[in-house]
């Protein structure tokens, strides 16, 4: 069956007139997303089939449930979305209904001495972290934006600036409320526990976190609806009100008070004939502070990185990357006083005492790289708040790699992706990106004081698409790589399609998930463009689902 | 598999085919042992018992089972407290205790690799000589699996966020009897049984493949899964550490101080222990513990302040002014010793980082058992479930100078387990009765107001689920779904 | 066809719904932390910037047509007061011409002949039967100025530095005389030479160029700009930010140079009066004992920027060339008001939470409040409850339009906040 009057008619009885829609008009603006060049490709594929034929906004978890209920009577597929800004967040089959959660948008309850909040979907990371803060708390927020959906985000997928302490998504969530395919409500933590309050994430019995997330990916809408999330909080070392300057685009935040300080490191190594050297020092920096546990902030960015997020201006990334206003790359750290000014103090000294060490150099407050990135950006890591500049280069964006795993063996892997990136490069593949950005250097995020750590490298296409097929080649080609290697952590984050190609090298875990997708979700309603299958699919048949072409 | 073993010979005969038939056993006398343990919640002989030594043995073993419908339940220590490895439905108990190896320890990446019959004392042994320690509970038994304590997730004595999990990776065997591997390892599924230098992985990665794995199987009792190896976090032994008490003459006085403590992230380990609890660990003899814990603080906040290699005795300086500080502010006064105790800051330093190693376990040590309740709350809300402890412990007749109380923050205090213990002569039946009433009874009021059993062990399944919603149900269809034959450890969580 | 002008803009949208929300530094609660006031009451992502974006691609692919759903369209084009907090908002991050992408829809609903609105054809018909929107007869333009004895620089040899230009709504509104009486007499206080253009002062058009109606925008800008020139015209000052926005932004986009290269300078008052403060010319005598917030208007804030002109083409990675310099909301006028309230004895000013660039829109502009007036109160009661979280118990503005629609907002949510014009106060501290 597919989408009817019938099946309109009882969505609009569960919502109310004014909380439905089928307009095309209306749904044409849940019919795009093209900043990645997957979405780009999807709607080349899908076309109009990636407008859904109903958007529908519940109010409650009741009508979520509901609605979920009425999808499996008529067997309609349903897709659960935040704020919607990936492409799993699109219809792949004409025929299908999104749920908007803009309804449900409550703060249900910030708890300041128990350090958690429990949110609805539509919740912004921004509004959390506003609110935490006045009680000298914070929320992570994401690459993606404080502007995307919290719960989402860490029901998800979802890394953060100050990953160094805070995990990503996973290591956020604490307890959830999910209704799940066949429109049962089940929850989970302390949350399930009538009276037991909303602060814990495990049990009772097995932790059901497990079950709804997966590697740095959940089930990507296949697994039902998630409908409240309590996650944690953070102590906080900066101020009550978020500290600006200037007005919109010029506008910046550059100290966070008296108890932070940012400090930029750099090695001194020919940039990028010496990029190994730079990275493996980097490494070791990082492996120093944690074996320390000192800091709130340990990243080492890439030129991408340092370009895209202090750039005002399309016009101005590029005239700063044509003038080099970072010759290399950085290790940017921040050093929160959560304890004291003397614990803030004594960090200091062990930073530096460090940074000897292991032979690098503070970049002085003078020199262009500080003021572009300390001056204008730094803070951004904390909230994010221009966060799809990550994408003005080009007005387009791909990570070309990523990976998980020990810091070591992330520097190994950069390495390693970027020599395939440039490889391609060479046969042409790449050849109109924004060079050379898109093919040096690497995101390394070292995560709960660099017990593990992930990366990206990022190219960037424009949105044309034969550039985006290239990146997506680009990506198979990496990861095709890192298979050879033995060393593709980043396949364990499986969605879809990628279950069947590396579910039988991974233990056959393909055959469990699938296994847990017939059970509950036994009319494969839920997403079914990107959760896993109920059954394995040839490359036909999952090219028929993801709307023809290839994935 | 539509061939049925009638008879226990039949099993032993395939076991045998499996592992040595030196390892298998089937005397009524020594499948005893692994009929009860020390919480004595039920009795249940299993029919056969295989000491395994290696994971392929098990997961033989598993696909024997599962083959002919036979319950399978694994068990790494050699003691149990919460039935948790007891056979309710028979059938073959997996004894992983002798899976001795410790595989690996990583120092860059601070982890180590160990097999399921490791305890705390020889992983803390083999860490030390390379600076390190495992992130343990507070006080285990000597006996007590690493692997197994890890993976029912009892609380770390270390409270800080980023060794809360401490799982990396696990090797396990499916219910159908296939290997699987989780995180890291799944790619490089090799690296147990033989460890190279140089790993394609670091084995840093916990998440997937696929789910959390990391998260979905711990809890589980070993429903879901056999883990037979781990990759855990691990952390540097400090160069300096110092104890630090508070002491409170009742638990509301202690709330407000010890959240700020945490807030403040002082003290890689903090707890509170009430005077019977801390007594029972500082009385060199059993006998002391009254008159030990008479002069002791009704309740005591311990904060270990510790150093590692940068300035330590900076570090220490700040630590010790912020404590003053938070003194000053709740006119509170900070001790470096106990009174009236002499060395108790010496005993408890040792006793952080190992097992109980002073003759019967300590909380036995009193009255020769004990029966304990422990949930998660918050701190804010633990005096009121103090309170309706003592309420029912007064009801019948338990008196509630013995009632030992530990408080174990979690997430730099995000929550805190809370354990009440109630030591009694498990020779007396009239004791044992009233403990087991005692138990439920206060177990279904902590529950109905609010406290959160995570654990789930033996009558706690039925009192949680049946007030959780659609929750069980769930787990039993993820559990269906991976065991359809339920043939691992049935009759646990309800399954 | 309009559309063509901003297909890259439009069709390049990242969906990262930054034109949702406030400033995402700058948000400091859940409560408000919304910025697009026509996705707030429309709720469907059609009614924000991003949705509009898809709409607009959607119509140049052929996706949509304008047949089959002109109603629809014409409701989300126009149930908007073309604030530009969503545009301010995505120029952060990107180099999209959002505001360029909302008045092309509307330019290109015109040119179909399916915009304006009825309501916004009455607005423009009474500009063309009587120089203003209220269709108010042309002589009783000036009433406000009797016996004030202002020149009128309309009047042969007539001349004065300063060209005073009241705007219809001043002019005819009842009881908002006060605010160009007011400002009339501080001029004349701080000696400044000045005049006005009596009955013969023309609607800016402003109006018709935010509805989409460019041919009557360009007849009424003509108007004016040869009015402008015959007498001489170096500084226009008014109160309107709808009309200072116009004369400066919208009559040099209209004439294709920038607002620098215009023949006139323009100030909004408080620019104005602020230039004198500084001078001493203006002095404060009494203290105003007031516990105010100030509501940023869009058209002085984040739209009324001075205006650079471009033309060029996208080229490689979506750069402009020559490379454009785009009004992103930076050199809005948000200063000038704030130091005029801070140098007035008494005034306790507090802010609320969305100012400046990220400020909320009252919900007036655009022709928003004449034909989808609900959608204009509900916004204004929005405005009221953020003003009201801050204590204070007067919103001060120096807009009309904002002024009588926060003033409807009150009246409908039975909120006791006063509203006032910053003119006034002034005023009240020289006497």
């Amino acid at each position: 069956m597919a989408f009817t009057d019938f099946s309109y008619s009882a969505l609009q009885d569960i919502v109310g007139d004014e909380n439905i829609t089928n307009d095309p008009v209306l749904c044409q603006a849940y019919s795009r997303v093209q900043w990645l060049p997957h979405g780009v490709m999807q709607r080349e594929r899908c076309g109009l089939n990636m407008r859904p034929a109903c958007v529908v906004m519940p109010g409650s978890t009741e009508e979520v449930q509901s609605i979920v209920k009425v999808a499996n009577r008529y067997k309609f597929p349903f897709i659960p979305r935040g704020s919607g800004f990936t492409f799993h967040a699109f219809p792949t089959q004409g025929g299908t209904v999104i749920l908007d959660p803009k309804r449900m948008n409550r703060i249900i309850e910030l708890n300041e001495k128990d350090m958690y909040a429990v949110i609805e979907p539509y919740v912004a990371f921004a509004q959390i972290f506003a609110e935490a803060q006045r009680y000298g708390l914070y929320v992570p927020t994401p690459l993606a934006g404080s502007q995307v959906s919290c719960l989402a985000n860490f029901a998800w997928h979802g890394a953060y600036g100050n990953s160094w302490i805070t995990g990503i998504g996973a290591q956020n969530l604490l307890g959830f409320e999910l209704v799940l395919p066949d429109g049962e409500v089940v929850r989970s933590g302390s949350m399930a526990c009538p009276d037991a309050g909303n602060f814990w994430n495990d049990g009772p019995g097995p932790d059901l976190r497990g079950f709804l997330r997966g590697g740095m990916f959940g089930h990507a809408g296949g697994m039902g609806i998630v409908t409240k999330i309590s996650c944690k909080l953070w102590q906080f070392a900066g101020p009550e009100v978020f500290p600006t300057e200037g007005n919109a685009n010029m506008k910046f935040s550059s100290s966070l008070g008296d108890l932070w300080r940012w400090y930029m490191i750099k090695f001194p190594f020919k940039y990028p004939e010496e990029e190994e050297q730079e990275l493996k020092k980097s490494a070791e920096l990082f492996y120093e502070m944690g074996k320390a546990e000192i800091g709130e902030v340990a990243t080492h960015l890439a030129q991408q990185f340092l370009l895209t997020y202090s750039s005002v201006t399309k016009q101005d990334l590029h005239d700063n990357m044509n003038n080099n206003v970072f010759p290399q790359s950085y290790c940017v750290v921040a050093l929160a006083g959560k304890t004291s000014l003397e614990q803030l103090e004594y960090e200091e000294k062990v930073l530096k005492a460090i940074v000897k060490k292991v032979g690098g150099v503070f970049v002085e407050e003078d020199e262009p790289a500080y003021k572009v990135w300390i001056k204008r950006a730094a803070n951004e890591w904390i909230r994010f708040g221009n966060a799809q500049r990550l994408a003005r280069p080009s007005d387009n964006f791909s990570i070309g790699s990523s990976n998980v795993d020990s810091i070591d063996k992330i520097v190994y892997e950069i390495l390693a992706s970027n020599k395939v990136e440039k490889d391609a490069l060479e046969e042409g593949i790449g050849k109109d990106f924004v060079q050379p950005l898109s093919i040096h250097g690497g995101w390394i995020s070292p995560q709960e004081y660099g017990y593990w750590c992930l990366h990206t490298t990022d190219v960037f296409p424009e949105q044309d698409p034969e550039q985006c097929n290239q990146a997506i080649e680009i990506i198979g080609r990496v990861g095709k790589s890192q298979f050879q290697r033995k060393s593709a952590a980043e396949a364990i984050h499986m969605l879809g399609p990628a279950y069947d190609m590396f579910g039988p090298m991974l233990g056959d875990v393909h055959l469990y998930v699938k296994a847990l997708k017939r059970e509950f979700d036994p009319n494969n309603i839920s997403n079914p463009g990107f959760a896993t299958t109920p059954d394995v699919l040839s490359d036909e048949e999952y090219r028929k689902l993801m709307g023809g072409g290839g994935h | 598999m539509t061939e049925v073993l009638s008879t226990i010979e039949e099993l032993t005969g395939k076991l045998e085919k499996v592992v040595d038939s030196t390892r298998v056993f089937t005397d009524p006398e020594f499948l005893e042992g692994y009929a009860s343990d020390t919480s004595h919640s039920c009795n249940k002989k299993p029919d056969v018992v295989v000491k395994v030594l290696s994971t392929g043995e098990v997961q033989k073993i598993v696909k024997l089972a599962n083959d002919y419908k036979i319950p399978v339940t694994p068990r790494s220590s050699a003691t149990g407290f919460y039935g948790a490895a007891i056979p309710e439905q028979g059938g073959i108990v997996i004894d992983m205790s002798s899976m001795k190896n410790i595989r690996r320890i990583d120092t860059r990446n601070k982890w180590v690799m160990f097999e399921a019959g490791v305890t705390y004392g020889e992983l803390q042994e083999e860490l030390a000589k390379h600076g390190f320690r495992a992130i343990n509970p507070f006080l285990p038994h000597k006996d007590k699996s690493a692997l197994t304590s890890t993976l029912e997730r009892e609380p770390r004595i270390v409270h800080k966020h980023h060794l809360d999990e401490t799982i990396l990776t696990m090797e396990m065997v499916m219910p159908d009897g296939n290997l699987f591997h989780t995180g890291s390892m799944a790619i490089s599924p090799q690296a147990p049984e033989t460890i190279p230098d140089e790993l394609p992985s670091d084995l840093c990665n916990f998440h997937g493949p696929g789910i959390d794995w990391f998260r979905l199987i711990p809890g589980s009792l070993g429903t879901l899964g056999i883990v037979t190896v781990m990759n855990v976090k691990i952390a540097l032994i400090p160069e300096k550490q110092k104890m630090m008490f508070f002491g409170f003459d009742s638990l509301e006085e202690s709330v407000e101080p010890f959240y700020y403590i945490l807030r403040k992230l002082l003290g890689d380990e903090c707890l509170l222990l009430n005077s019977r609890y801390l007594a029972t660990i500082l009385a060199s003899d059993p006998e002391e513990i009254d008159s030990i814990s008479a002069v002791l603080p009704s309740y005591t906040v311990i904060v270990n302040l510790t150093a590692g290699e940068w300035f330590p005795e900076e570090k220490m300086a700040y630590q010790e002014k912020a404590i003053r500080d938070i003194s000053r502010t709740f006119f509170i006064k900070p001790m470096e010793s106990l009174p009236n105790v002499p060395d108790a800051e010496k005993v408890l330093a040792r006793h952080l980082l190992q097992p109980w190693d002073n003759g019967t376990y300590w909380k036995f040590r009193a009255e020769g058992a004990s029966r304990e309740i422990f949930f998660l709350t918050q701190l804010q809300r633990a005096p009121e479930f103090l309170q309706i402890v003592n309420t029912i412990a007064a009801e019948s007749g338990y008196p509630l100078s013995d009632i030992g109380l530990y408080l174990q923050p979690k997430q730099n205090g995000r929550s805190f387990q809370m354990e009440v213990s109630f030591p009694y002569n498990p020779e007396s039946q009239d004791e044992r009765e009233m403990i087991d009433a005692l138990y439920r009874e206060a177990s279904e009021q902590l529950i109905n107001k609010g406290a959160f059993f995570y654990r789930i062990y033996g009558p706690w399944a039925e009192m949680v689920y049946s007030r959780t919603g659609n929750l069980h149900e769930t787990l039993k269809r993820i559990k269906r779904t991976f065991d359809p034959n339920s043939i691992l450890n049935p009759g646990k969580l309800g399954f | 066809m309009a559309l063509e002008k901003i297909e890259y803009d439009a069709s390049h949208c990242q969906r990262c719904s930054t034109c949702k929300w406030s400033h995402l530094w700058e948000i400091k609660s859940h409560r408000f932390a919304r910025n697009c006031p026509s996705l707030v009451y429309g709720k469907f992502d059609a009614y924000a910037a991003q949705g509009k974006n898809d709409i607009t691609t959607g119509l140049l692919k052929g996706e949509l047509t304008w047949e089959e759903n002109k109603d629809i369209l014409l409701e989300v084009i126009y149930r908007c007061p073309v604030c530009a907090a969503c545009d301010i908002s995505c120029k952060r991050v990107m180099d999209l011409d959002i505001i360029g992408v909302l008045d092309a829809l509307r330019e290109e609903a015109c040119e179909r002949g399916y915009g304006p609105l009825p309501a916004h054809k009455e607005f423009i018909q009474s500009i063309m039967n009587y120089d203003n929107v209220w269709k108010q007869p042309r002589t009783r333009r000036a009433n406000w100025a009797r016996k004030m004895g202002i020149k009128d620089l309309s009047k042969a040899g007539a001349r004065a530095d300063v060209l005073y230009y009241v705007g219809c709504t001043y002019a005819y509104k009842p009881g908002m005389d006060t605010v160009p009486q007011n400002t009339a007499a501080i001029l004349k206080e701080a000696g400044v030479d000045f005049g006005i253009l009596g009955a013969k002062e023309v609607c800016c058009g402003g109006i018709a160029d935010n509805i989409g109606d460019k041919k009557s925008f360009e007849k009424i800008a003509e108007k004016n700009l040869k009015m402008f020139e015959e007498i001489g015209v170096k500084t226009i000052v008014t109160n309107c930010p709808g009309c200072f926005m116009t004369f400066s932004e919208k009559y040099a986009k209209m004439q294709k140079i920038d607002t620098t290269a215009l023949p006139y300078k323009v100030k909004h008052t408080t620019q104005f009066l602020e230039e004198l403060i500084q001078d001493n010319k203006i002095k404060f005598k009494k203290p105003v004992n007031m516990h105010i917030t100030w509501h940023d208007p869009c058209h002085l804030g984040r739209r009324g920027e001075p205006y650079k002109h471009w033309e060029g083409k996208r080229v490689k990675f979506g750069l402009t060339e020559p490379p454009r310099e785009m009004n992103r909301g930076v050199n809005g006028v948000y200063e000038a008001p704030r130091n005029i309230l801070k140098a007035i004895p008494g005034i306790k000013l507090v802010e609320m939470e969305r100012i400046k660039d990220y400020a909320w829109c009252c919900g007036s502009g655009g022709g928003a409040k004449s034909a989808y007036p609900d959608f204009a109160l509900a916004t204004a009661k929005e405005r009221i409850e953020e003003a009201e979280a801050t204590g204070a118990g007067t919103i001060i503005t120096a807009c009309p339009w904002c002024e009588a629609n926060l003033t409807d907002g009150i009246d409908a949510s039975g909120s006791k906040m006063k509203v006032g014009d910053i003119l006034d106060l002034v005023r009240q501290a020289m006497e």
